[in-house]
């Protein structure tokens, strides 16, 4: 399987990793925190829209946004034939 | 009351802009931990995605709060962008999964510390 250990390689971080990881996490957390509680956003006066605008999503996906729309179904085939390309490429090579 | 009568029963009027980005702040910390921890190329995968949905939380915070858009006409740019963003993560999902899997074929792990012979 894919996900599970296999007895010979150890997945497990070395503590320096660790360390390291931990620091570079808890500084990006508070900075984070710091930017997110000091800064002014741009507040709406009321939110004016449905509380879920589901029927407007829609038809701005067929409306204003159709051409993207449209090009990430170009893509999505795209994808799903490469994909299809990389998991297949190994199989045949062990046929031939 | 924005919220409407689904708003009155979770009681979603407290929530605010900041609570959002308090928990996409968060999300997205977790999955900076999970890329440099994870030596399993799947797991690396799901920090990627635990990123992405972060920012997709500040898309949609933003938008519901502070560009709504005028009563009539909804401005829903950062929705449209977050289902593009899922849209987008899904395709990424399905080119690296295969990747991983040619990745398990020729190596029998999928440890990316042992990925070092790929480089040209």
């Amino acid at each position: 399987m894919l996900t599970s250990k296999s007895p010979f390689s150890r997945f497990e971080p070395t503590r320096g990793q660790v360390l390291i990881s931990a620091i570079i996490g808890g500084v990006m957390l508070i900075a984070l925190l710091l930017a997110i509680f000091s800064a002014t956003f741009p507040m709406a006066a009321q939110s004016p829209g449905e509380a879920y605008p589901l029927v407007s999503l829609g038809r701005a996906l067929l409306g204003d946004y159709l051409v993207p729309f449209e090009l990430a179904s170009v893509l999505l085939l795209v994808v799903m034939i490469g994909a299809a390309y990389l998991a297949k490429a190994r199989r045949s090579e062990d046929k031939g | 009351m924005s919220g409407g009568m689904l708003g009155d029963i979770f009681i979603l009027a407290d929530v605010g802009l900041r609570h959002y980005l308090v928990l996409s702040a968060f999300l997205f910390v977790c999955g900076l931990l999970t890329i440099m921890l994870k030596r399993n190329a799947i797991g690396i995968l799901m920090g990627v995605e635990l990123v992405l949905n972060a920012a997709n939380v500040n898309l949609v915070a933003f938008n519901h709060f502070s560009y709504p858009g005028n009563p009539g006409e909804p401005l829903l740019a950062g929705q449209v962008f977050a289902i593009f963003v899922i849209v987008l993560a899904a395709a990424e999902a399905a080119v690296a999964l295969a990747i991983f899997l040619n990745y398990y074929n020729n190596f029998a792990t999928i440890d990316v510390e042992r990925a070092r012979n790929l480089k040209g």
